[in-house]
């Protein structure tokens, strides 16, 4: 039985050059960067800027993973290898995020960060949200730890996601629409379009706001920050332990990137160090509607719309960018992870974007083999292991990571004629 | 200790950058032309060497203090290597390195470099070096070296292991470690920690550490966890906007003391 990590690890001493620093803009006399104490767990900001290469992850938070059933498992994708009449050919390893109680990897991040707001002092947290997955694990994390949360849901997805919502109000969080009248960033978007489907950009900045208008309040991020996907790789680090075999490729979808970075950056960093890991290809996954990494430009550009945040180098499609509303929300962000970026320039990390039709398929084709519903972000990583698969020579193995499950996203499925009942709209 | 050439050189005879050591930051021409000369002479007393700051427009890794520091000399019309031509007029009272942003020089890095050593720096320190000219190391540590410095290079708390034994391994005047993401910016960050990782990697090699170091205590724990030597910038800038030259001397006497092991009182 492979046991719960002691420790996350940090790429950043690892990469083959230095990650540009976030910076404030240049126009500016006031410091987003010294808003950021005011914003974010202290002890978030110390993980961000550490130069260490493993991060001890506290013992009230290794508890917490164990609650939540970390180790998650690692399985053979066996029916999937039959389905594509591949058995004896490829081998398909998935980790399966999927089995924590919130259906998703965004737990891993969550649970420190709230516990890290807590020892702040902190009585409430607030967390932007798209298709409900990080708003779900943080409203679990804050029910765990006693502290009140506020999630801005992106309004799309407010409308869609109805069974995510209603879960973060059982468990105790406050949800809110996202433009919303509650901030000012909300107002001037609703102002200047009063049908705005909102954005995670939008999102954050609203959730930022909030927190920054009252006392007591920490903002938690659900991506980007190299502090969070740093959480993530929990995922990695387990399932170092539990692959079997090194290999050919290791493929993750990508919204902000920490799903990405936490299963595969373990493996990474052997690699960098030249500790294993040769041959194997990171390939990123990612939403056509949003494809920072495929199409996006490598810049400073702003975390979040409203530029509270800092600005960071990564591969961007620009902070205004309101992606369209489509199924797989999580993926709906303008930017990616500065880490992630500078892999992906460096081509360490290979980008494939795919459309939501051929990514339904994906699913279809994984919930009949696989017995797993999957969810529509992780279906995009699916898409990418069948491809990679089915042009694959003999004895390839591929591993990827199915961040979450399906379960609570009946409605895109519905829509994309996925299920039976669907009228397949797009 | 560590000989160094160029400021020692001129005046006859080798000079090292002292263990422990306390550097003050000023932006070139800071507060003003004419005052300048007599800030640093004011300082002079409770400073091991100075950090001379090239006045830019863009000032990016710097946080609101040094920022406004710029504006206010570029405003005056001095800016980039036309603010050399002041050190020419003012007798640094100290040995003193420069620090500029490689992105106002990358087409002409030979020239800047040559003018530094002509005014006496020891070397020009590139922050931006690493992260925006990974690939010009190299020929910075070798344009360094035939304008007769010795390279010195910038790295902040996030920062690849592989590089900083890289920058050790090029034998430079100082590895400069950043503890804050901008000057003058002060997050919850385990410094001394990073410090002694830093301090792990860089071997025997001179470690300056800066950005947001504002009290007596703070300069000492670092030295205690591994620091060479501190500088302070925003703090004794904003000390000479609030009470002038003497305000700054007594702050940076107060913590030079604290540096050289005899309390920050």
């Amino acid at each position: 039985m492979v046991a719960v990590p002691g420790y996350w690890y940090n790429i950043v001493a690892d990469l083959p050059v230095p990650l540009p620093p976030l910076l404030d803009p240049l126009g500016d006399e006031d410091s987003r960067i010294a808003l950021l104490v005011r914003i974010l767990p202290s002890r978030l900001i110390d993980e961000e800027y550490t130069l260490s290469r493993l991060l001890p992850i506290p013992e009230e938070v290794r508890s917490a993973y164990r609650r939540a059933g970390r180790p998650t498992p690692l399985l053979r994708a066996e029916g999937l290898e039959r389905a594509l009449g591949l058995s004896g050919r490829v081998r398909i390893y998935y980790k399966y995020e999927g089995a924590l109680p919130t259906g998703s990897h965004k737990l891993n991040t969550a649970l420190p960060q709230v516990y890290y707001a807590r020892l702040d002092g902190a009585v409430e947290v607030a967390t932007e949200t798209g298709a409900g997955q990080w708003g779900l694990a943080v409203a679990t994390a804050a029910a765990m730890l006693g502290v009140r949360a506020t999630v801005f849901m992106t309004r799309s997805s407010y409308r869609s996601k109805k069974p995510r919502r209603v879960a973060m109000e059982v468990l105790g969080a406050r949800v809110v629409p996202s433009p919303s009248e509650l901030t000012e960033a909300g107002r001037r978007a609703l102002r200047e379009r009063p049908d705005h489907p909102g954005s995670l950009g939008l999102a954050i900045t609203e959730a930022v706001e909030y927190v920054l208008s009252g006392e007591r309040r920490r903002y938690v991020a659900g991506s980007v920050l190299e502090s969070v996907v740093t959480h993530q790789t929990v995922i990695g680090l387990e399932a170092l332990e539990q692959l079997p075999e090194e290999p050919d490729y290791m493929v993750a979808c990508v919204g902000g990137g920490s799903n990405m970075a936490g299963f595969t950056y373990p493996a990474l960093g052997m690699k960098l160090r030249g500790e294993g890991f040769e041959r194997t290809r990171f390939v990123a996954a990612e939403a056509a509607a949003a494809p920072r990494l495929s199409r996006g430009e490598y810049r400073y550009d702003g975390l979040d719309t409203g530029l509270v945040l800092p600005l960071a180098r990564m591969y961007t499609l620009g902070k205004d960018y309101v992606p369209p509303p489509i199924h797989a929300a999580g993926l709906r962000y303008h930017g990616a992870a500065p880490s992630l970026s500078l892999l992906r320039r460096l081509g360490l990390v290979e980008a494939r974007a795919y459309s939501q039709e051929e990514v339904a398929e994906a699913a279809r084709l994984f919930a009949r083999s696989e017995g797993i519903v999957p969810a529509p972000e992780s279906s995009h990583a699916v898409k990418a292991v069948i491809d990679i698969a089915r042009s694959a020579p003999a004895g390839t193995v591929i591993a990827f990571n199915l961040s979450g499950h399906g379960l609570l996203d009946s409605d895109a499925y519905e829509k994309l004629g996925v299920a039976p009942g669907g009228g397949g709209e797009a | 200790m560590l000989l160094v050439r160029g400021w020692g050189v001129q005046l006859g005879a080798p000079m090292a950058l002292s263990r422990p050591g306390f550097s003050v930051y000023l932006t070139i021409g800071y507060p003003g032309p004419a005052r300048f000369g007599e800030v640093l002479e004011a300082l002079s007393g409770c400073v091991d060497f100075f950090e001379l700051g090239l006045p830019t427009g863009r000032p990016k890794y710097d946080g609101p203090t040094v920022r406004a520091s710029h504006r206010r000399v570029v405003g005056q019309g001095l800016a980039g290597r036309g603010a050399l031509r002041l050190l020419r007029s003012v007798a640094v009272p100290r040995p003193f390195t420069l620090m500029a942003y490689l992105e106002d020089h990358v087409g002409d890095l030979r020239g800047l470099l040559e003018e530094a050593a002509s005014v006496g720096a020891l070397c020009v320190l590139f922050p931006d070096l690493a992260f925006d000219y990974p690939g010009m190391v190299d020929a910075y540590v070798e344009e360094s070296e035939r304008a007769g410095l010795r390279p010195c290079f910038f790295a902040s708390s996030r920062f690849p292991h592989g590089w900083l034994q890289r920058f050790a391994a090029l034998r430079p005047l100082y590895v400069y470690l950043g503890l804050q993401p901008a000057t003058g910016v002060e997050l919850p960050i385990a410094v001394a920690k990073n410090v002694r990782t830093a301090r792990l990697l860089v071997g025997d090699r001179y470690l300056l550490t800066g950005f947001a170091v504002r009290r007596p205590e703070t300069a000492r724990a670092l030295i205690e966890a591994g620091a060479d030597a501190v500088v302070v910038g925003s703090a004794v800038i904003r000390a000479l906007e609030g009470g002038g030259a003497g305000a700054a001397r007594e702050l940076a006497c107060s913590i030079y003391r604290a540096v050289h092991g005899g309390g920050g009182g």
